[in-house]
């Protein structure tokens, strides 16, 4: 079948390479399984089903790969660089499962079905590992759109003995409003950790594990086409998205935290930022390390977890809480745009998903969400953009503005006594802020 | 409809009156202006002998209609100017007016956060507290010269006070003065008191959020912070030595 020749000479198996040609003609399902170790991070080895070769350590902790629906046929571009971030991040197998004949259809109610049978397959194998001394809770199948629900199916049959199942916007069409047999849920692993990107298309709304991750509200990514006009991005940029954020939290270059929250309005409206229920841990880091919270998470049970994304890598956000009290005697309203400003760097952060409110006298609180992480501010700046129309635009007379980072103990940094006018942008340097009587 | 015939009957009626005036011109313009067909139309409304009916069949109704409506737009109100052309000066006239109105209503309404009446204050608000000069050998020799060396730096040093809360936005109208009461000497420390005045309505408001210590105190902060990039002089404060009660 596909075989390449790997740097010591050795045949090396590779992914199934199918075109278009085959979708349309469909595919009868063929379920193979990759393995890949730090001896042979890029070079993949098929293994047999019913005898795991040697080269399966089962002390070590074992990864799957499940991918999903695969309309083009070709092999998934992020597999290998995944395959060798997790193999970089600790001494284990990872086992890619390659069910692209089978997902590789145009007819994705085939491909649906298809789904029993290769979770039938693969609990086959595990069953086998099992027998050969492997321990089921160092099993974690990562499971992308329909192979998250695959995922499920196995983590089911193993009665949830499984250790990790995490899903990448699990599918959503045939899927929505099913019963939890018949999709992935937090029964199925011991920890299950979902992503959701595009729950208004592919993916789905509800929660399905112990941990759900609504990246950007869980519809619209950050920097995904918003019409069609842009081809088949528009289709798959969202749902993709989960890959890509799941992917960038193994290599660590950043860190998200996800805040617990009933609705993303809720959230963006900054009633979201107490993580006092996880005690000295704080809120949740988004991705692969989110396991060191299971604990806790399984104990709090199930609720959504929300955070924003840049539109392009690196995705993370660095989150402040803003609180500005103003004295002017008529509400005013508008938007804020706020920057930090270090030696060489600097961060901004725009909040105007509404229209905010300022009452004289009442201290607005506000979700800051900087596109960067800026560790020593030497100067801010604030630009008031307001919102009034065919009335005089008052200029917004603030008291305090303290700006209070969500994440470790920083002290708040405040300003006081500032006149912002309409559009105008006002910079200062900020002082640290003193316990307030107000 | 028939308000339509009668308007164009009455007005029709008042030209055929001014026709016979003198000036050809009049008489030449009504006759370009008029297709034959309106005249038809005139003729019946001018309630002469019904022989129009006989005519109108002859007519599209619908282009009768046209006409008839470019007749009654092309009607002269006074000189040169017709219907249509005044109802288009009302129109613009009318968003003229408005847009006016708004560019108004914009340019002078008063901001009202801009208008105060000191002379209402009278409720005085007094704070005191202490700072630290940071050039003590400078300020030392002040001092030591001569007590009127002192009175000199208090004087100024009651300046940049009354200065900068004189310009605070949101404290200056509240503020009344400032006095420089006491050096000590050991640790070159100043002390001082500030007197503000507020007014009798929403007193107890104004005293928890603007007046309050928290603001008088970090207002005077952060000009000191801010003072701190400038090259250092006489009357240099350090900001941590602030203390205000």
């Amino acid at each position: 079948m596909s075989r390449s020749l790997g740097h010591r000479g050795q045949a090396c198996d590779t992914f199934t390479d199918l075109d278009f040609h085959h979708t349309i003609v469909g595919t009868t399902l063929d379920v193979r399984l990759l393995l890949y170790t730090r001896a042979n991070s890029s070079c993949g080895r098929l293994m047999s089903h019913s005898a795991p070769p040697p080269e399966l350590n089962l002390t070590r902790p074992t990864t799957f790969i499940i991918h999903g629906f695969r309309p083009t046929g070709s092999p998934p571009n992020w597999l290998e660089p995944m395959v060798v971030e997790l193999l970089e991040l600790g001494d284990s197998n990872v086992v890619v499962v390659d069910w692209n004949r089978g997902a590789a259809n145009i007819d994705y109610f085939r491909v649906v079905r298809n789904t029993r049978a290769t979770a039938t397959n693969l609990t086959a194998f595990i069953r086998t590992m099992e027998e050969n001394g492997a321990s089921l809770s160092s099993i974690h199948m990562i499971g992308i759109s329909l192979g998250a629900h695959i995922s499920g199916f196995v983590g089911a049959d193993l009665n949830g003995t499984i250790g990790r199942i995490t899903g990448l916007d699990a599918a959503g069409p045939l899927f929505a409003g099913k019963p939890p047999e018949d999709r992935l849920d937090p029964t199925d692993a011991q920890f299950v950790d979902v992503i959701h990107t595009d729950m208004d298309a592919l993916g789905l709304r509800e929660p399905l594990g112990h941990i759900d991750f609504y990246p950007n509200g869980g519809a619209d990514q950050q920097g995904c086409p918003r019409t069609i006009l842009s081809g088949s991005a528009y289709f798959k940029c969202d749902h993709q998205r989960s890959v890509y954020l799941f992917k960038e939290s193994l290599r660590r270059t950043c860190e998200t935290r996800a805040f617990p929250c009933a609705t993303y309005a809720d959230f963006m409206d900054a009633r979201c930022t107490d993580c006092a229920d996880f005690g000295s841990q704080g809120c949740p880091v988004f991705g692969y390390g989110v396991v060191a919270w299971k604990d806790s998470l399984v104990r709090l049970g199930q609720s959504k977890y929300f955070f924003n994304t840049n539109n392009k890598s690196p995705y993370c956000k660095t989150n402040y809480r803003l609180d500005i009290v103003t004295w002017n005697q008529e509400v005013q309203w508008g938007y804020i745009t706020i920057k930090m400003y270090s030696k060489n760097q600097s961060a901004k952060a725009t909040i105007d998903h509404k229209k905010l409110n300022f009452a004289k006298y009442t201290e607005t609180q506000l979700l800051a969400q900087f596109d960067r992480d800026v560790t020593t501010v030497e100067k801010m700046s604030v630009t008031f953009f307001s919102a009034i129309v065919l009335r005089p635009k008052y200029k917004l007379r603030v008291l305090r503005l303290r700006l209070q980072r969500l994440e470790g103990s920083d002290r708040p940094l405040c300003r006081y006594d500032l006149l912002l006018r309409d559009k105008e942008e006002i910079t200062f340097r900020p002082i640290p802020c003193e316990e307030s009587n107000f | 409809m028939d308000d339509v015939e009668l308007q164009t009957m009455e007005t029709n009626s008042r030209t055929g009156d001014q026709d016979p005036r003198p000036g050809p011109e009049t008489g030449d313009q009504g006759a370009t202006h008029l297709p034959p067909s309106v005249q038809v139309t005139v003729g019946s409304a001018n309630g002469e002998t019904p022989s129009a009916p006989e005519h109108r069949p002859l007519l599209h109704p619908q282009v009768c209609e046209v006409e008839r409506l470019q007749t009654a737009l092309n009607e002269k109100v006074f000189w040169k100017c017709t219907v249509w052309m005044t109802v288009l000066v009302i129109i613009i006239f009318i968003a003229v007016v408005i847009f006016i109105s708004i560019v108004l209503c914009e340019v002078l309404r008063e901001d009202v956060d801009d208008k105060f009446d000191r002379s209402s204050y009278d409720i005085p608000q007094d704070f005191n507290g202490s700072f630290r000069l940071t050039n003590q050998v400078l300020a030392e020799e002040l001092l030591t010269a001569s007590s009127n060396q002192s009175q000199v730096l208090a004087s100024q040093l009651q300046k940049k006070l009354s200065g900068l809360y004189s310009d605070s936005l949101a404290l200056g109208r509240f503020f009344s003065s400032a006095e420089i009461y006491d050096f000590r000497n050991d640790s070159m420390e100043a002390v001082f008191s500030l007197r503000f005045l507020l007014p009798g309505e929403d007193q107890d408001r104004i005293r928890k959020f603007t007046l309050s210590r928290e603001l008088v105190y970090n207002v005077l902060r952060q000009f000191l912070y801010d003072q701190e990039t400038d090259p250092p002089g006489p009357l240099q404060i350090d900001p941590a030595s602030l203390q205000i009660d």
